[in-house]
């Protein structure tokens, strides 16, 4: 519950301060107790100070105010407290029983008349809360109003609450025994009518129905003028027929001379003192019966487009609920109808059967109102949810009627949904229905932008997972249409499915076998167009082939034809010269199993270049899509998912072109004898065999057990996907796989730093060996320069510098030893342990 | 673009084995092998590169980068038979005179020298017609006259025209447990190993020992023929070119194959394994007794020495690499637990001065040949004890150069008017080749070999 607030006639700011002090004082002397209401419930506190004052006076200085204090601070308690009820008072019959007896006892009937009737509205009212406390409550209140505030109750509860008073449950301290909202509770009789609406302010978006019922409410107390009226006239006879006639006139919110349900306009109904005090009692109930109709009535004839003045109470749902309420209306109205002629024709008809009428029909009327205060705050598919909500804590003739209301306020919700399912098309206006559609959204984007669950709203006639399914299945269709070039089938299919298919489905089950019917009709739809018309299987290879570069033979090709072009500083790179080459290698290597339109897709990309930057850092294999479809499957994020992995592919094979590179160089020199024992030759060969080592098993790796495992479960995922989600949802999945195993994620920064440490002493050997030799300019020019020691040390230095990137990768890939994959890596990378021997020797 | 590999076979066994792995490449890639013409059940669906071994004629039927070279006729008039429109004729080459080397490798070399022109046209204009040539490979045999010395001839040729192609050969080396008849063998072979040695990037070395073995104790022949030795020879041709031919990520190009494979440009021989071993030769199919093959009994068996196509103590020395390509049906977790197993059990030793494992290169299998086995597998490796074949070529050497005898054949010839130093330089090649690869066997060999410089790079030597 939410915290309380004063009443609305109180006025905290404008009085002293000593009560509250004097509480605070208790408080710190009493911590244990005063301490269960918390700050926070100040509210309480000043309301429970004018109820103190209100019963014990207001008083200044000496031993009245201290018994106000005391008062105050045994209010606080009780309140505080956990303790339940009276044990005798422990139904709301009883206590309502036990009301009304007491009125009828002291000769009050109309009181008790008017008792009974509101106890009636107070338990139609569920956010009240427990109607049985509240009675409590305000039954004690009447008591105190005569006797010793104590005294209401029976002397051992009272026992009870001072024993358990200094044990209130501190844990917690904001459980208040009544769980009240502050506007609930009635107006003791002197105090002035609730104004109504006032708690309506601060709340844009009613979740429950906590607001307050004060319209619901009939002006409940007779002005002491009319009392006094009652007593002087109560003999002077006025027909019975006349009553009932303007009995039936106020329930048609029409006043009669005798009786007015409202003329001040304050809510208090004005009855002539010429009526007799036992027949007042009914006619001020059918007053507030008839407030209540008019008021009902004059909702259901509201516009439901203009009503501006809160969320609520707009859209084709209360359309629907009003219409339906008319309705409703209708048939009550030709039930008094047919009474106002029984009335005329038979002299016997009399004001008691009208009260029985109105016995019956109350509830109905009470129920009504009540729906009505629900769809001024609420709409579209909330609304609905409400007013299942309600129908389903009635039965009978009351349930029924709400259920009627129920089911007619859903016929727009069903409409919507009819069309969506069918059309994929959101038909909403006024913002009513469970999918949020924003139409601004490109085709390209579709899938995974163009709308949205709106969870809040889902019906509570489908669950949430139908409601996904809901989501798919219209989704599903605007997708074929607007992404797949479809038209003709959707057209089809929705004109099979027409519109009273759904209303028909009101009832939960069926409903929700509609919707998944749709969605798996719509979805095996998509699936066989993108497996069929887009290739969605081919695209995913050629991805993989490509950009994955699985293709070694085309990858060679194209770092042999491309190598010297990407060796060149960055700046100095043409775009259109790599993609000549590109499609030359294309020409020229096709694989035999790929059609030629898959190599049109593919292209040459250049990232942004800094300073140090070479062809082969700028340089990325692009895949184009040009469908729709396949552009929503393989959106910007994914394809910038791929494009990551296929940098860190691409350094390897950078490396991997250039060890081949010096593995070339270095045969030749095989063919000069003397070179085999040339030591700057022999130490280039040992560490391009390192490095080549290194290389050649971290591919094996990355292939058997990075790529191509994933792949394989990508691939069974792909078959038993039964819609478009989860097809993306396995892609990502795949994706995942791949990055988290290559040791790209960020949790993997150590090892891929390293590796890449290591991918750049290739570069750096590569470098050094150009030194010692190139081909075509002749053997050996580094070797009689001076700079033969210096070469000699680089090469010295590299391999330091490559052996502890080595032992660091190796230590971080067997320290995470429960990881299979890492150590299945660091397996391969020291087979023969000719690093783990290393790193002794140097332990040692 | 293909990488394209252009194969000369040498000689009577050159010729023989190379009819064989086309033979064997042919049935591989849906080809009839009479004419070269696409079967019909060979359909667009199978990914392969024929066009690294194969080029397509006018008339769309495919031709293998051959050339077929012999001196005498005998052996290339049985393939012009049998294959009739396989071939191209242009890359036949036969002597003219007919007469053979005899031999006697220094007629074979002189021969080549003859024919230069001729020889290098056919060579140029197959080159020629390559997009992407990425080297040659030989087949031969190194103890006769024609594919030694013709063989060792065309070596220097191709490695002085075409410095940056890659050279392969497949050589077989000679039964040393049978007297040969042809008793310059030692001599023949001393010459054509310097030649393997100096101008060659990679060796499979191919030991008749061995192969006879194999085909009497595995395969159950009790007098294999040269047809089933020779077919032996070509399943292993066919299945270390089987990453080129069916492309993926990896191994793609033979440079890929053997650069992983030789840490030191001199150590270049290489030794070959298979298993399970099958031969289709019509109803007298041999089969070796294997039924189970996993990856790890595959991978097992291929350390055995009885699988081996060369008959080396593998049980002493080390390995310096090995790459088994494995063809079949696998899963690669099974090749992750064969390699836990094979280290744990330390069924292979490694040398000490660098990392080497056990590389495998998951190859694709030709869809249309019929497979027994679940899973096959090929193993290269360069291994240390390829050292005792060379010991065993300079032993028989050293014998017949003692007593100088049957050098008057050689002295007849050109290259050997003015003295025999071309024997004493290829002995001594061979000699610092075994010396190369013993040394390999020590964790210091890096240590060693760079300290036996020159005395100014001891100073910053480790």
């Amino acid at each position: 519950m939410s915290g309380m607030r004063p009443g609305s006639g109180s006025r905290p700011g404008s009085r002293s301060g000593t009560p509250l002090r004097a509480w605070s004082t208790a408080s710190s002397s009493r911590p244990g107790s005063a301490g269960s209401l918390g700050t926070s419930d100040r509210g309480t506190v000043l309301l429970l100070r004018e109820l103190v004052h209100a019963h014990v006076g207001k008083t200044e200085g000496g031993a009245d105010a201290r018994q106000s204090v005391n008062t105050l601070r045994y209010a606080i308690r009780v309140v505080g407290s956990k303790i339940g009820p009276p044990p005798s008072l422990s139904s709301t019959s009883a206590v309502s029983d036990a009301i009304v007896r007491r009125l009828a006892k002291s000769h009050r009937h109309e009181d008790a008349t008017r008792a009974s009737y509101l106890i009636e509205v107070l338990r139609s009212n569920d956010s009240l809360g427990n109607p049985q406390l509240l009675l409590q409550l305000l039954d004690a209140l009447t008591g105190s109003a005569h006797d010793d505030i104590y005294a209401a109750w029976p002397t051992e509860t009272q026992k009870v609450y001072e024993n358990y008073g200094d044990r209130v449950d501190s844990r917690e301290p904001k459980e208040p025994l009544l769980d009240l909202p502050s506007s609930g509770i009635p107006r003791p009789p002197s105090s002035k009518p609730q104004q109504s609406g006032s708690d309506h302010s601060g709340r844009a978006v009613p979740t429950g129905m906590d607001a307050t019922e004060s319209p619901t409410v009939p002006p409940p107390a007779p002005s002491p003028e009319l009392l006094a009226a009652v007593v002087q006239r109560e003999n002077s006879a006025v027909p019975e027929r006349v009553l009932l006639r303007q009995a039936l006139f106020v329930l048609h919110g029409i006043d009669g001379d005798l009786v007015k349900s409202d003329p001040t306009g304050n809510g208090h109904p004005s009855i002539s003192s010429k009526i007799g005090r036992g027949r007042k009692g009914l006619l001020i109930r059918v007053c507030g019966l008839g407030a209540i109709l008019s008021r009902v009535r004059e909702f259901s004839q509201s516009s439901s487009e203009q009503d501006e003045t809160s969320g609520g109470g707009k859209g084709l749902v209360v359309g629907a609920f009003k219409a339906a309420l008319s309705a409703e209306l209708d048939k009550f109205f030709a039930e008094m109808a047919a009474i106002e002629t029984q009335g005329k024709n038979d002299k016997a008809w009399s004001l008691r059967r009208l009260t029985s009428w109105v016995e019956e029909s109350s509830s109905r009327i009470l129920l009504m109102n009540k729906l009505v205060s629900i769809s001024m705050k609420l709409k579209g598919c909330a609304l609905t949810s409400e007013l299942d909500r309600q129908s389903r804590r009635t039965d009978g003739d009351v349930g029924r009627t709400a259920r009627r209301l129920y089911r007619q306020s859903c016929r727009p919700i069903l409409r919507m949904l009819r069309k969506w399912l069918a059309e994929g098309v959101i038909d909403d206006e006024y913002d009513e229905f469970f999918i949020f559609a924003d139409n601004s959204v490109q085709p390209v984007r579709l899938w995974s932008e163009k709308y949205k669950l709106v969870p809040e709203r889902i019906p509570s006639m489908i669950t949430p997972e139908v409601a996904s399914a809901a989501l798919i299945a219209g989704k599903a269709v605007d997708f074929l249409r607007a992404c797949c070039d479809d038209r003709e089938w959707v057209l089809q299919r929705a004109s099979k499915m027409t519109e009273r298919d759904f209303e028909d489905n009101r009832e939960l089950s069926n409903l929700t076998e509609a919707i998944t019917a749709a969605s798996s009709e719509a979805s095996e739809r998509v699936k066989k167009l993108m497996f069929g018309k887009f290739r969605l299987v081919e695209h995913l290879e050629s991805l993989r082939s490509y950009l994955l570069l699985m293709r070694g033979d085309f990858v060679q090709v194209i770092t042999d034809a491309l190598g010297e072009d990407l060796d060149k500083p960055a700046g100095m790179i043409l775009r259109n010269n790599l993609v000549r080459v590109l499609e030359n290698s294309m020409r020229i290597s096709p694989g035999e199993n790929e059609s030629e339109v898959d190599h049109d897709r593919l292209d040459v990309r250049l990232l942004e270049a800094s300073k140090k930057d070479t062809g082969w850092d700028i340089f990325r294999l692009d895949y184009r899509f040009t469908e729709a479809a396949l552009e929503n499957f393989f959106s910007d994020r994914v394809m910038s998912r791929y494009m990551r992995i296929f940098a860190f592919l691409w350094k390897l094979k950078r490396a991997e072109h250039y060890l081949r590179d010096l593995w070339e160089v270095q045969r030749s020199w095989n063919a000069s004898l003397n070179s085999s024992r040339n030591q700057l030759f022999l130490q280039c060969a040992f560490l391009r065999v390192k490095m080549n080592h290194f290389i050649l098993n971290l591919q094996y790796f990355l292939v058997y057990e990075v790529l191509d495992s994933s792949w394989k479960t990508f691939m069974e995922e792909l078959k038993s996907a039964s819609d478009l989600q989860v097809l993306l949802g396995s892609h990502a999945n795949y994706l995942n796989s791949i990055t988290t195993r290559a040791l790209l994620r960020e949790e993997s920064r150590d090892q891929h730093e390293r590796i890449l440490r290591i991918l750049d002493t290739v570069l750096d050997l590569k470098e050094l060996q150009d030194q010692i030799y190139k081909p075509g300019s002749g053997l050996e020019i580094g070797m009689q320069a001076g700079g033969r020691v210096d070469t000699q040390s680089a090469l010295g230095k590299l391999e330091k510098e490559f052996d502890s990137s080595m032992a660091g990768l190796l230590e971080s890939l067997n320290v995470r030893t429960n990881d299979d994959n890492l150590v299945l890596l660091a397996l391969r990378l020291d087979f023969n342990e000719h690093y783990s021997v290393l790193g002794r020797e140097r332990f040692l | 673009m293909p990488r394209e590999i252009i194969t000369l076979q040498v000689g009577q066994c050159g010729n023989q084995i190379g009819t064989e792995f086309w033979k064997q490449l042919c049935l591989e890639h849906g080809i009839d092998a009479h004419n070269g013409v696409l079967e019909d059940y060979a359909g667009e669906s199978v990914s392969d590169r024929k066009d690294v071994f194969f080029y397509q004629a006018d008339d769309e039927h495919y031709v293998p980068r051959a050339l077929l070279i012999d001196l005498e006729p005998r052996v290339i008039n049985g393939i012009r038979t049998r294959y009739k429109n396989l071939y191209n004729p242009e890359n036949i080459f036969v002597s003219p005179t007919g007469g053979g080397a005899g031999n006697n490798w220094a007629s074979g070399y002189r021969q080549g020298q003859d024919h230069e022109e001729q020889l290098l046209d056919m060579i140029d204009r197959e080159a020629e017609g390559s997009d992407s040539l990425e080297g040659f490979t030989l087949c031969h045999s190194i103890a006769g006259g024609t594919g030694s010395g013709l063989g060792s001839y065309l070596l220097e040729m191709l490695n002085d025209k075409f410095p940056r192609k890659l050279i392969q050969t497949y050589s077989v080396f000679p039964n040393q447990q049978d007297l040969s008849d042809v008793v310059v063998e030692p001599y023949n072979s001393m010459l054509t190993l310097k030649r393997l040695t100096v101008n060659v990037d990679s060796v499979v070395v191919l030991d008749n020992t061995a192969l006879n073995r194999i085909a009497t104790d595995r395969l159950h022949l009790e007098n294999p023929t040269f047809a089933q030795v020779n077919s032996l020879v070509s399943t292993v041709m066919a299945a270390s070119t089987s990453t080129l031919r069916f492309p993926g990520y990896m191994n793609n190009d033979l440079v890929g194959l053997i650069a992983s494979l030789i840490p030191v440009p001199r150590c270049h021989f290489l030794m070959t394994g298979y298993t399970p071993l099958t031969l289709y030769e019509g109803d007298r199919a041999g089969e070796s007794q294997v039924r189970k093959t996993s990856v790890l009994d595959v991978m097992r068996r291929l350390l055995q020495p009885q699988n081996l196509m060369v008959s080396v103590p593998v049980k002493k020395g080390c390995y310096m690499s090995i790459l088994n390509v494995i063809q079949g049906e696998v899963d690669p977790s099974q090749v992750h637990k064969s390699l836990q197993r094979i280290r744990e059990r330390k069924l292979a030793s490694f040398i000490g001065w660098g990392p080497a494992s056990i590389q495998v290169a998951l190859a694709r299998r030709s869809p249309y040949l019929p497979q027994s086995n679940r899973v096959s597998g090929l193993m290269l490796a360069n291994h240390t004890s390829i050292y005792t074949l060379f010991a065993r070529a300079l032993n028989q050497y050293d014998k017949l150069r003692k007593r100088n005898a049957f050098l008057d054949n050689y002295r007849s010839e050109s290259m050997f008017e003015n003295g025999l130093d071309e024997f004493d330089s290829s002995r001594e090649v061979v000699h610092d080749l075994m010396e190369e690869y013993k040394a390999a066997e020590y964790d210091d060999y890096v240590s060693r070999v760079m300290g036996t410089e020159s005395p100014n790079t001891t100073e910053i030597a480790r």
